[in-house]
């Protein structure tokens, strides 16, 4: 080695005097001064407070106050930058032309239905909870060229992806996660595995629930006759006539459609999955029984 | 407990079914073995798309970035930089060869011309 850092290192450690409490310090701020009572000279007489006035008498005003003119903190207006923050949403984005090149591809199963589930088991969409993202967002994008007949599941979509939808035979429901929920329907493997029962899913909040039981958003909380009538509706507005089903395993799986309460198709809230032993428990108590059931 | 086997992810990319006709109808086409003959060869991603990229830093700055080449990316290079040449022939092109990423990236916003040179010539 050109400079011998190792040599003169060894070097060093041969000549530095032995190790003793005297050339040995404590790390910086390692240890406090105690804090001693203030009866020396320097300390004592007004102790630390100077002479006379508030300042001596411990009768100070607030933090801020500027002898009763307008203070600095109150002159300057305030931008309500996280004002309702706690009531913003974020969808996101997926568009019809994506759900295409996923079907062409086979990342999606158009025999089954498509929830969020199989969504996010692509991996090619992630929805996070911890950023207030509360489901997907079907977008229009890919109208013109979309031809897949699935039974969808999102969050929200505008009128023009439900026309685009149900013009090719589908069926498209929209449906609101509470963030628990979502956490669990967002990745279903990692669920399963903590052994913990299935979540209830909560009705959509205040702000949300008129979405949810209008049938012009096919919202699942909205009357089935309201939804039929809204399907004839849209296919007279956009020029298309409403697809008869010939095949009736496929009929009866575009219509399948969870339960309000139900986050997993096939499996009710309550139940405890077993990966390892590849079992179901469900719960017996009447009282477990009843809430889950509610 | 068949419900919670389908709710389990596919571990690894699916291979794409056959399709009748290509292009599929949201556009994709598949890669044609004769590509594989040429100077120079792009390869698909693992989720068989391909590895072109539009990026964007600032308001207005946009650069096309293709990744994974292979073989003589020079070559790559002065071929995109003619196709484009001659559709854009008042623009000034600039471009950047990164030999040891495997990469080019090309200054403008000629994604889709380039993506349609790709595959016109079977990447």
């Amino acid at each position: 080695m050109a400079s011998g850092i190792t040599e003169k290192a060894l070097k060093l450690v041969q000549s530095l005097p032995r190790l003793s409490l005297s050339n040995i310090k404590n790390l910086p701020h390692s240890i406090k001064k105690t804090k001693r009572r203030r009866r020396d000279r320097q300390h004592g007489k007004t102790h630390g407070r100077g002479h006379k006035g508030q300042g001596q008498r411990a009768t100070l005003p607030r933090l801020g106050f500027e002898g009763n003119n307008t203070p600095f903190y109150l002159q300057i207006p305030k931008e309500p930058y996280y004002k309702d923050h706690e009531l913003r949403k974020e969808y996101v984005p997926v568009s019809l032309l994506q759900i295409q090149r996923f079907v062409d591809l086979g990342r999606l199963n158009v025999k089954e239905p498509i929830d969020l589930s199989s969504l996010c088991n692509t991996r090619l969409i992630q929805v996070k909870w911890e950023q207030k993202q509360f489901g997907v967002d079907l977008l229009d994008e890919g109208a013109d060229i979309f031809c897949a007949r699935l039974n969808i599941e999102v969050q929200k979509a505008s009128e023009l992806t439900i026309a685009a939808i149900e013009k090719n035979g589908g069926v498209i429901t929209t449906r609101y996660y509470d963030p628990h929920s979502l956490h669990a329907v967002v990745n279903p493997a990692k669920f399963f595995a903590k052994g913990v029962p299935i979540p209830r899913c909560k009705l959509p909040p205040q702000n949300e629930i008129a979405y949810y039981s209008d049938a012009k958003n096919r919202g699942y909380l909205a009357d089935p006759e309201k939804i039929l009538h809204a399907r004839v509706e849209l296919a007279q507005k956009y020029g298309y006539a409403l697809f008869e089903y010939e095949n009736e395993e496929e009929k009866e799986m575009l219509l399948t459609r969870k339960d309000p309460r139900q986050i997993f198709l096939g499996l009710a809230p309550g139940w405890v999955v077993n990966l390892k032993d590849k079992v179901i428990l469900k719960p017996k108590d009447p009282e477990f029984v009843n809430y889950y059931k509610s | 407990m068949k419900y919670v086997e389908r709710l389990m992810p596919q571990l690894t990319v699916p291979e794409v079914p056959k399709h009748s006709s290509y292009p599929t109808p949201s556009g994709w086409v598949p890669p044609r073995e004769e590509a594989l003959s040429l100077p120079y060869q792009v390869r698909r991603t693992k989720n068989h798309m391909l590895p072109v990229y539009h990026e964007q830093t600032h308001q207005n700055r946009h650069c096309v970035h293709i990744r994974k080449v292979e073989g003589d990316i020079w070559a790559l290079e002065a071929a995109l930089k003619e196709h484009l040449q001659q559709l854009y022939p008042e623009k000034q092109l600039a471009s950047q060869v990164h030999e040891v990423a495997r990469s080019i990236r090309i200054k403008g916003h000629y994604i889709h011309d380039v993506a349609d040179f790709l595959i016109s010539k079977g990447f």
